[in-house]
């Protein structure tokens, strides 16, 4: 506590010499200047004290013929008169305080944990559709509103956490594992399931409908399979009335697929040079500052990272700091090895492939070939694959008049 | 007359709780390991160096010699000496009890 206070107010190292400088020590004691750390080294005695007493030795310096000087000055005082050309800094360390508190006030970033079925992108846009967005005051979100929202909007959702922690809105979602029944399923009564393609019937099974085709039919493209109209016929053999179904079936319909790419022999690869230049810039307000404009080399690779920088562990400020790696390349026009054109292929196909697995396409069997002619490498080729049947439109039929009937009856 | 006034000093140090060293003006010296020295109630330095200090007692001279002295602090009331303390003498004055 006591260095704090003479920090404050500001303390000298002086040095004494001269005859009497007991008496002089002895003086000062007795004026009740204190004075500490008294060091004597041959004729020289070292001491510390405050400024406010050094004031006080005039009389008694005089008296004792002594020389008192100053070796060293410290403390506040003398810190400020030091840094008083530097304004500027002085003035930034004064509102720093201030940006801190202010900014705080309001919301600068979202972070949503838990996404699944429900994508980040989706919440963000519901919070954009609730206004609330980047920069508004903390104190005009409320947490609890927005959990029933969140929820509401969201079916998959069965728990929500919303939390402001410090000027970040922390958003947890919990989503059902068990996918809850569509209730807005597409009504398909009275419709027709049609062939999406041309091809022929390898599995078909069926719940409703009234089916028109028969495994091992060859089909064409938007024939008839599953009709959604079942006539109910009277004993003559005439039709009563035709009732509308959905038609249900899982139909598989086996077809060829073509498969034909090319890519080019050669590629360009940029070779690093070694040569390097780093760049930090601040981003304020979607502004970037301290941007260098132009190409830095003929050829390069960029390197960025974006941070946002927070206080305290949790206040965000609505800075963010980019560093950015310029690399020198060089571009080198390079030529890929037979094995390698192979491989490059091969990974196209698999990813063609995985394309159509993804959508629920079985593979049954594949001729692709590769081949090399001139400067282009070709891949072509067919592969046999099994499409689920799922193109369903309303058809006019044999009973469309019938129906007609029926609806205005109804 | 003399036992008498003794008597009456002890009578007032002990109903008082002062210390008898306090109200004779004396100084105390209290050493802490051959580091620190207190001293209260000295009349003033006399000589002060690097390896010996003499103060002014009410009866005589204290005589603090050791190595690399430093004063922590010097006050009307009581000063502090650092260092390696090698010996603390109490020179009397002629006539001194």
């Amino acid at each position: 506590m006591g260095k704090a206070v003479r920090l404050i107010f500001g303390y000298l190292c002086i040095t004494i010499r001269g005859e009497h400088v007991e008496r002089f020590l002895n003086l000062c004691a007795g004026r009740r200047i204190h004075l500490w750390n008294l060091q004597r080294s041959g004729e020289i005695c070292r001491a510390m004290i405050s400024l406010r007493e050094f004031y006080k030795l005039h009389t008694i310096v005089r008296k004792t013929k002594v020389r008192v000087a100053i070796q060293k000055r410290m403390g506040l005082p003398f810190f400020v008169r030091k840094m008083r050309t530097r304004w500027v800094f002085f003035a930034c360390a004064a509102l720093a305080p201030c940006f801190c508190l202010m900014t705080s006030r309001f919301l600068w970033s979202v972070e949503v944990t838990g996404c699944g079925k429900v994508t980040e992108d989706q919440c963000l846009e519901f919070l954009l559709g609730h206004e609330i967005m980047i920069g508004m005051r903390l104190s005009d979100i409320d947490e609890t509103e927005m959990e029933k929202l969140l929820r509401k909007e969201f079916e998959d959702i069965i728990w929500t956490n919303v939390q402001l922690v410090g000027t970040t809105l922390r958003i947890d979602l919990k989503e059902r594992d068990v996918p809850k029944e569509k209730e807005n399923a597409p009504d398909r009564r009275g419709m027709d399931l049609l062939s999406p393609f041309d091809g022929t019937i390898v599995s078909m099974t069926l719940r409703s409908g009234v089916p028109k085709v028969k495994q091992g039919d060859y089909v064409k493209k938007e024939q008839l399979l599953v009709s959604g109209s079942l006539p109910i016929y009277q004993e003559d053999g005439t039709i009563k009335e035709v009732l509308p179904v959905t038609p249900d079936a899982t139909i598989w319909i086996e077809r060829e697929r073509w498969i034909e790419d090319a890519f080019s022999v050669t590629f360009v690869q940029k070779e690093p040079t070694g040569r390097e230049k780093n760049m930090t810039s601040l981003i304020l307000g979607g502004r970037e500052l301290n941007k260098k404009k132009g190409k830095w080399f003929y050829d390069e690779v960029k390197v960025e990272t974006t941070k946002m920088p927070k206080l305290f562990q949790i206040l965000r400020i609505p800075v963010m700091i980019r560093k950015t790696s310029h690399l020198e390349a060089f571009p080198i026009l390079e030529k890929y090895e037979e094995e390698e054109l192979f491989a490059v292929a091969e990974e196209k196909i698999l990813r063609f492939l995985a394309t159509l697995e993804e959508k629920g396409v079985q593979i049954i069997e594949k001729d692709v070939k590769i081949s090399i002619e001139g400067d282009c490498c070709q891949i072509y080729g067919s592969i046999l694959v099994r499409e689920r049947a799922d193109l369903f439109r309303k058809t006019e039929d044999e009973f469309d008049g019938i129906k007609q009937v029926i609806t205005t009856r109804k | 007359m003399a036992i008498r006034k003794a008597w009456d000093f002890f009578q007032l140090t002990d109903g008082l709780r002062i210390p008898p060293e306090i109200l004779r003006g004396e100084a105390r010296v209290t050493i802490s390991g051959n580091q620190r020295v207190w001293v209260e109630h000295c009349r003033g330095i006399l000589t002060f160096t690097e390896n010996a200090l003499i103060l002014q007692g009410k009866r005589g001279k204290i005589i603090i010699e050791g190595k690399r002295l430093v004063m922590e602090y010097y006050t009307r009331e009581d000063l502090v000496v650092r260092g390696t303390v090698r010996t603390v003498q109490y020179e009397m004055r002629e006539g001194g009890s």
